[in-house]
């Protein structure tokens, strides 16, 4: 059976230069996403998770950042190639992003109706009473009284709000969806709720999805798969499962081991040590080398490549040149 | 690069201003000259209907009896009419409302005969009660000849024609004074029946019809007027512009928006030169720039040496070099241009002599110099500063005091003038220089007080021989030439601009020009 | 919404008493008086006495301003003018038309100007075109009115005789005057528009736009401008306040018959009637502009309505 993807991305390394200094934010990166399935991106605040979802939609502001080189199709179509017209056509008609803060993302002084209303007007050839009406339709969808409609974003709280970020998104049936971080602003119960909207939806429109985040709980509540970046590479991905699981790259195991244990109130956090390298100035080698408690000389010496576990599930990590190694987790779980 | 492009673009403007300060001449219109006057001789000739003027004095009323000033009156001569008219040319008082005049032997009663086919652009015939009403009411509440007005003892009619003036003083001069425009005659029951407008309605060839103080005012012909008896002109329209800007007013004669302007900067005078569809006029007019040095003052005082050292260091072609592009005439007295009785032939002339200078200024009281301080206007700040530099020629140093004519009196008052560098407008008759020359006038800013001056000029007033009355006058310029109250400098111009087809134009040196017979061809 | 506008109109009144007090105690201080100029050459000290007494100048200043705003409030009377004999009111009424007119063809050349300059600036900030174009409107600051009017002058109706040089008859008069004085308010738009822009153009509901597939066009000029509107009216706001102010030099050198010119010429004659009366009712009509411009934020930005509404719903459910 051939997988409909709709999302390719091969290859992608995108820079930022600000005044002279590369910063190099997302390198060789590879993602597929199946229509109808959940990848998670996780990975710590400069991972270059955000600048990944940027480039997908082509948002990635130029200057100062530039695509260096990769592949990225949407749907099919090379979005690389795509002239600006046909451009904003595939935005927010074949793939959609939602962003982090709410309180930001909406435009203060138009209803939001009519926000709803302008996605609509852009993609779909309805006049405005029609075009209305379907925004009236997709308030209700997420869980808004249509009579809100008239409404200014300040009048909603945190988590309406994102209710309207995400009918906006998903006015016009994309068949995939980034999330940024779409939670993290908001309150917990609300998070809850807001998750399971987009649960609902995703399966009601058969949408690919990636969940930008770095909570594990999310992770665990709604994705299919997981991809973990680290210093604008994916040094692990595979199934829920096999990530949680059948952990293998050390710095995931170093999430792991991160969250508080609420079972073992007494135990110590443990926290990776060390901080994530400056972009400006990343290492020849493998970049968590530093901070990895297994590593040695050959991990710094070159980028360690992809070892596959099984069709789903690889880590880059040069340790697997040795098929007996196993972290700790690994050791604990097996 | 932010920086450089900042200077660069900086450094441009700094030149095109540099540039544009030289704008001689303009391109080939002086190679188009010739042509375009031999067009105009064989086609038909088209008059303007409307005359625009504009003067860059704002005129505030119409009320000839509450505002005298160079404008005003020029506008009064419009459509007001006086008794008896001054012709700068013959230097004659010539009859106007009035057809003949005389007085009484001590000439303090004056009787004037009037024309019976005069009327009022309002329909109303004009007779000597008018004559009555107008000098009552300017005796009333009049400013502009009120000085005048507080000398009649009694005004009356003897009929519809005849009308006498009772002096309490007696004043040869009288005939002078009723030619000024101000002294326009008023219609009673124009005033009677609208006292706020009134005043509009007179005798003259023109009658205002739209009238925005400060801004503009419209004369409308008036066919029925007296005046157009035995002249007619195509003209049917004045307008008067308050433009205060010089050059704006220039080059707007040159585009033909307005058809004459009221003085022009004669440094440009290449640029009207070779535009060859405007023309222009320097006269000489009736004023005296003159130096004042004050009585009030506590280094000056009358100390007739220190006064007399001022008076020769002085150059004043110099000053008229720098105020005036170098027009206009240098002092020989202490008196009008045109004034009745002038005296120039004195043994020592004026003019800069320093040597006499600096031997006044041993015999003063200040033989090693002072320091003075030397009050004007903003528009004479140049030529102050060149008094400045000769008077430090002989060790006065002089400290600069710019304000303007209100400013001006609070210095009078506040008795802090030591000199005054000014101007004022001459007459043409003997009594003119009352106002600057006896006290108590505030016209007379130095305080000068003498009394035998006073004297000399109360008898020559009422002198009816003219011999008598000519000694009388000479004698008081001999005591001024003397005395020094003022350093006369140089007379003035009164300039126009105005388009080459404007005709019917009386330039006068009182700088009141009449307008009423004026008359502009179109040009092509 | 009503409360307020009534608040801010009664506000006034204590401006207004500030304001014509202010005046009359400078114009007192202001060496000599009217009669200097009323051509009272000629007269003696007596007769100049009495002409002070006509004009009620000899009465000390307290008396003198009492008398005045007591004709203000209890008729309304601005006084008549000590030299033009008419009233103030009328005379102020005769000149404001042609500054409102000249105001607002000055502001339209400003905005026309200063907005799609300060806004490419802004989207292409640090470009050559950016500072270029900062340097154009501090240009526009710099150049004096006097010589930039001279100059359109020059070319526009001397040389080309396409435009009036002056007057304020038909639309054509008002072109010239215009540049010459909305050039000197560019600066300081632009600069608005550009900072303003440039605080909005980082925000997140523009990238929302953007992933909607909103072409650039609507991202900059319906989301962007919409957003960075409120000072840019405060600057529109401002800038035609001050332009009504009087442009006294540009209407010198056009012969535009404003208010300015007015108030500049009573000022040189000490004609105190004409410079207070014609000063309040300036204070009045730019706190009225104000006024105007503070309600119109309402409409721009919906946080600002919905709070007076929520004030007003407050007070209902009292």
């Amino acid at each position: 059976m051939n997988k409909e993807y709709v999302l390719e991305i091969e290859d992608l390394t995108v820079e930022y230069v600000v005044e002279g200094e590369v910063t190099q934010a997302v390198t060789d990166l590879n993602l597929k996403v199946e229509a109808g399935t959940t990848v998670g991106l996780v990975g710590e605040t400069g991972a270059g998770k955000t600048t990944t979802a940027l480039a997908a939609l082509r948002l990635v502001p130029d200057p100062p950042g530039t695509i260096r080189s990769g592949r990225i199709l949407v749907c099919g179509q090379d979005i690389m190639k795509l002239s600006q017209k046909q451009l904003y056509n595939v935005r927010g008609q074949d793939i959609s992003m939602i962003f982090q803060d709410p309180m930001t993302s909406l435009n203060p002084v138009e209803t939001v109706g009519d926000q709803i209303t302008e996605s609509i007007m852009l993609h779909e050839k309805l006049k405005r009473p029609q075009a209305w009406e379907k925004a009236l339709e997709m308030l209700e969808l997420v869980g808004i009284p249509r009579t809100r409609a008239m409404e200014y974003p300040h009048q909603f709280s945190g988590g309406m709000r994102q209710r309207v970020v995400i009918a906006i998104a998903l006015a016009c049936n994309p068949k995939m969806l980034i999330a940024d971080e779409p939670t993290t602003a908001l309150d917990v119960t609300i998070q809850a709720q807001v998750l399971d909207m987009m649960k609902k939806l995703r399966d009601q429109f058969n949408m690919g999805m990636i969940l930008i985040t770095h909570d594990l709980g999310i992770v665990a509540e709604i994705c299919d798969e997981v991809a973990v970046m680290y210093a604008g590479r994916i040094v692990e991905m595979g199934t829920l499962d096999e990530v949680f699981n059948h952990t293998r790259h050390p710095y995931t195991e170093g999430l792991f081991n991160s969250l508080p244990n609420i079972k073992n109130r007494e135990a110590k956090l443990q926290p990776i040590p060390g901080l994530m390298p400056d972009p400006t100035d990343l290492p020849v080698g493998c970049a968590f080398a530093p901070r990895c408690r297994y590593a040695t000389e050959a991990c710094k010496a070159a980028q360690p490549a992809a070892h596959h576990f099984s069709d789903t599930h690889f880590a880059a990590c040069t340790a697997y040149e040795d098929p007996s190694f196993r972290i700790e987790r690994s050791k604990d779980r097996e | 690069m932010k920086k450089l492009l900042a200077i660069l673009l900086a450094g441009a403007m700094v030149l095109s201003l540099a540039a544009c300060g030289n704008q001689n001449g303009t391109t080939g219109e002086a190679e188009t000259k010739g042509e375009a006057e031999s067009n105009t001789s064989a086609a038909e000739k088209t008059y303007k209907e409307v005359i625009t003027l504009g003067y860059d004095q704002p005129a505030t009323t119409l009320d000839c009896q509450v505002l005298v000033n160079s404008i005003q009156d020029t506008l009064y001569m419009l459509y007001l009419n006086t008794l008896v008219n001054f012709n700068f040319e013959t230097k004659q008082i010539e009859p106007c409302l009035a057809t003949e005049w005389s007085h009484n032997d001590d000439s303090t009663v004056w009787t004037f005969k009037l024309r019976n086919d005069v009327t009022f652009s309002n329909g109303e015939p004009f007779t000597a009660d008018d004559v009555v009403f107008t000098v009552e009411r300017m005796a009333a509440t009049g400013v502009s000849g009120a000085a005048d007005a507080k000398n009649v003892e009694k005004v009356v009619a003897n009929g519809d024609y005849e009308v006498a003036i009772t002096l309490i003083q007696a004043n040869m001069d009288l005939p002078y004074r009723l030619a000024m425009p101000f002294w326009g005659m008023l219609n009673r029951e124009a005033l009677e029946k609208d006292p706020d407008n009134g005043y509009k309605v007179g005798t003259g060839g023109w009658t205002p019809v739209k009238f925005e103080p400060g801004t503009m005012v419209e004369f409308d012909k008036v066919e029925s007027s007296w005046v157009w008896k035995d002249v007619q002109t195509p003209t049917k329209k004045i307008i008067e512009k308050t433009m205060t800007e010089e050059s704006a007013r220039s080059i707007a004669v040159q585009t033909d928006e307005i058809q004459f302007s009221y003085s022009f900067n004669f440094g440009d005078i290449n640029i009207y030169d070779a535009d060859p569809n405007v023309d222009y006029s320097i006269i000489s007019a009736d004023l005296i720039y003159y130096l004042g040095m004050s009585y009030e003052s506590e280094a000056i005082g009358d100390d007739v040496n220190l006064r007399n050292a001022i008076a020769y260091a002085i150059d004043p072609t110099e000053l008229m070099d720098v105020g005036f592009s170098g027009k206009g005439e240098p002092c020989k007295t202490f008196w009008g241009p045109n004034q009745y009785g002038i005296y120039t032939d004195y043994e020592q002339q004026l003019g800069k002599n320093l040597d006499l200078a600096k031997e006044y200024l041993a015999k003063s009281n200040h033989p090693d110099g002072l320091t003075l301080s030397l009050t004007t206007v903003s528009a004479f700040e140049q030529m102050a500063e060149v008094v400045q530099a000769q008077l430090a020629e002989i060790g006065i140093e002089i400290k600069l005091n710019i304000t303007d004519a209100p400013g001006l009196a609070q210095t009078v008052a506040d008795k802090k003038l030591d000199l005054l560098l000014y101007s004022k407008t001459c007459g043409v008759y003997g009594d003119q220089f009352r106002d600057i020359l006896v006290y108590g006038n505030t016209a007379n800013r130095m305080k000068y007080n003498n009394e035998k001056v006073a004297e000399l000029l109360d008898k020559a007033l009422g002198e009816t021989d003219d011999a008598t009355r000519l000694a009388l006058y000479k004698e008081v310029q001999e005591i001024t030439h003397e005395e020094m109250p003022c350093v006369p400098l140089f007379y003035g111009t009164a300039s126009g601009l105005f388009r080459k087809g404007l005709s019917g134009v009386i330039f006068q040196s009182n700088t009141r020009h009449n307008f009423t017979y004026a008359v502009c061809e179109e040009s092509k | 919404m009503h409360k307020y506008i009534l608040k801010r109109i009664l506000m006034l009144i204590p401006v207004i008493f500030g304001v014509s007090l202010l005046v009359f105690c400078i114009m007192n201080v202001a060496s000599g008086d009217v009669t200097a100029v009323m051509g009272a050459e000629e007269l003696d000290a007596q007769q100049l006495y009495e002409l002070k007494e006509s004009l009620g100048l000899n009465d000390p200043l307290l008396v003198r301003y009492v008398k005045y705003m007591w004709n203000l409030i209890t008729k309304g009377d601005l006084g008549t003018g000590y030299i033009s004999k008419e009233p103030v009111m009328s005379l102020f009424l005769n000149r404001f038309p042609n500054t409102l007119k000249l105001a607002l063809g000055s502001t339209l050349v400003c905005v026309i100007l200063s907005i799609p300059l300060g806004i490419y600036s802004a989207v292409h900030h640090g470009s050559i075109a950016d500072n270029v174009a900062m340097v154009g409107a501090l240009l526009g600051l710099s150049i004096p009115n006097f010589w930039l009017g001279l100059v359109l002058i020059v070319i526009f109706a001397l040389r080309l005789g396409w435009l009036p040089s002056e007057g304020a008859v038909g639309f054509k008069s008002i072109i010239l005057p215009a540049i010459t004085i909305g050039t000197g308010f560019m600066a300081s738009m632009t600069r608005v528009t550009r900072s303003s822009m440039l605080d909005v153009i980082r925000s997140d509901y523009l990238r929302t736009a953007r992933a909607k597939g909103a072409p650039e066009r609507q991202v900059i000029y319906k989301h962007a401008l919409k957003n960075a509107l409120i000072p840019i009216i405060t600057s529109i706001g401002e800038t035609f306040a001050t332009a009504l102010g009087g442009a006294v030099v540009t209407e010198a050198v056009f012969s535009w018959p404003g208010v300015g010119r007015l108030i500049i010429d009573s000022i040189r004659s000490r004609d105190t009637m004409v410079v207070v009366g014609c000063i309040i009712m300036k204070t009045i009509v730019i706190s009225v502009i104000l006024l105007i411009v503070d309600i119109l934020y309402a409409f721009v930005d919906p946080r600002i309505k919905s709070h007076y509404a929520r004030a007003r719903k407050a007070k209902i459910d009292e």
